[in-house]
């Protein structure tokens, strides 16, 4: 298996050569074109998950289904996340693994556990989601982002606002917070509430927030 | 004060590196990512009334806050809300105007006000307001789509309304139509803004406007 970040900025996608046997997993509606040598199979995650693990993972923003990409004989997939911005890209090592914040997990490796993790109060306010993606064993990890992804280094605490979050390496913690100073400056900021990591590890980080571009577009736009 | 403009010309931001006691002004919801070691005090830039003025006439938020670093080598990341460029503009002392929501961030010794653009402005699609940066010091805007800058060297300029991102008041400008009734109706474009005299304008690749005039159709 070869995976390949294709196009550039504002429209990469991601080519995933498969040789015969080899198998990759997406989230459904993900795929763009792939090679007739490839069966691809929807299922649900109910299937691995059990009903309540489907349940679980819609609230994360992520589909009820996965697509499952299998090799015939050699050939390729190219997925392509929702909206225009770089793809996300992690090989994960075994070492740690990592969450998928607010519906962030696009695809993986057929060797990457990906399970629902309930992140009860603290994921509502985290403006992502109820619910993050853990994604754990050996194997590539690609995510969805809006704008241009960026790894920041945590070494002690660092601070992401809500709605710019990806993903972050599980050896770290995190809480919800305020931006610098008091809860009345971080609002008056307009950052609100934040999300502050501590601990060692990497995080990844979106450099533009949907919610953001949503509500200057919103406003001028008629009533549903 | 360590800088560093990325991700341009689609999803522009901008990362500081920033030691002990150095301070950006940050439009209102901007920041993205930050050290432990920066503190974040809510100000109006350029004073009550102008502040309020900026926000009730010009979109712009009524605050804006100063992140300033309290330890060396603090990170403070910050991005527009629109997919477009970012670009500086360094300020000694010659005035520059900014149509609303161009604003992003600037440093000690830039002030901005409010300033009416007349009954013109009803038409340029630019809001009726815009803001004016004096001073000396460093600014940061953003724009929808790439930047463009043109030196008007006494010649003039027609722009599409809704393109504007910035502009030396060294030029003079006005509102006006398309050519005759037909083509100003036909066109597609409307109104116009016809720009001239000596300095520099900054123009927007794309429209806000257009994006949410094609999307109402979906709606």
């Amino acid at each position: 298996m070869r995976t390949e970040i294709i196009g550039h900025n504002a429209f990469q996608s991601l080519r995933v050569e498969l040789g015969a046997g080899e198998r990759f997993v997406s989230e459904a509606g993900k795929m763009v074109r792939m090679s007739t040598t490839i069966d691809s199979e929807v299922q649900s995650v109910a299937k691995s998950g059990g009903i309540m693990g489907g349940l679980k993972r819609m609230l994360g923003g992520e589909s009820f289904f996965f697509s499952h990409y299998t090799a015939r004989s050699a050939g390729e997939v190219v997925l392509a996340p929702t909206l225009p911005g770089n793809v996300g890209f992690q090989q994960l090592d075994g070492r740690c693994g990592w969450y998928c914040a607010g519906g962030s997990y696009m695809a993986s490796g057929p060797e990457i556990k990906t399970e629902p993790k309930w992140q009860g109060v603290k994921g509502m306010f985290s403006g992502e989601s109820l619910v993050f993606v853990h994604a754990s064993g050996i194997g590539p990890l690609v995510l969805d982002a809006f704008g241009m992804v960026s790894e920041e280094q945590v070494d002690g605490s660092f601070t992401v606002d809500t709605g710019h979050l990806v993903a972050f390496e599980d050896t770290l913690q995190y809480t919800i917070s305020k931006a610098g100073g008091s809860w009345l400056n971080s609002f008056l900021a307009g950052e609100g509430f934040v999300i502050r990591f501590t601990g060692r590890g990497k995080v990844m980080v979106q450099s533009h927030n949907m919610k953001e571009f949503g509500s200057v577009l919103g406003p001028k736009l008629p009533p549903r | 004060m360590n800088v560093e403009l990325i991700g341009n010309p689609d999803f522009g931001h901008v990362r500081y590196l920033l030691d002990s006691g150095e301070a950006v002004y940050v439009e209102s919801g901007a920041m993205s990512t930050m050290d432990d070691g920066i503190s974040v005090k809510i100000q109006m830039l350029g004073g009550f009334m102008p502040a309020v003025a900026r926000k009730l006439f010009a979109g712009e938020s009524l605050l804006v806050g100063r992140y300033e670093s309290r330890s060396p080598g603090q990170r403070l990341s910050i991005s527009p809300a629109i997919p477009g460029q970012v670009v500086h503009k360094k300020l000694e002392g010659k005035p520059f105007i900014l149509t609303s929501g161009s604003f992003m961030a600037c440093t000690d010794g830039v002030r901005l006000s409010t300033i009416f653009g007349g009954l013109k402005a009803m038409f340029s699609g630019e809001g009726m307001f815009f803001i004016q940066a004096t001073g000396t010091g460093d600014l940061w805007c953003n724009s929808y789509g790439a930047i463009v800058e043109k030196d008007l060297n006494g010649a003039e300029l027609i722009v599409d309304t809704g393109h504007v991102v910035g502009w030396e008041p060294s030029l003079q400008w006005s509102i006006q139509g398309m050519g005759n009734l037909m083509s100003t109706v036909f066109s597609g474009e409307g109104l116009v803004m016809k720009f001239s005299g000596h300095g520099k304008i900054w123009l927007q690749t794309r429209s806000i406007g257009g994006l949410t005039s094609w999307l109402r159709g979906y709606c």
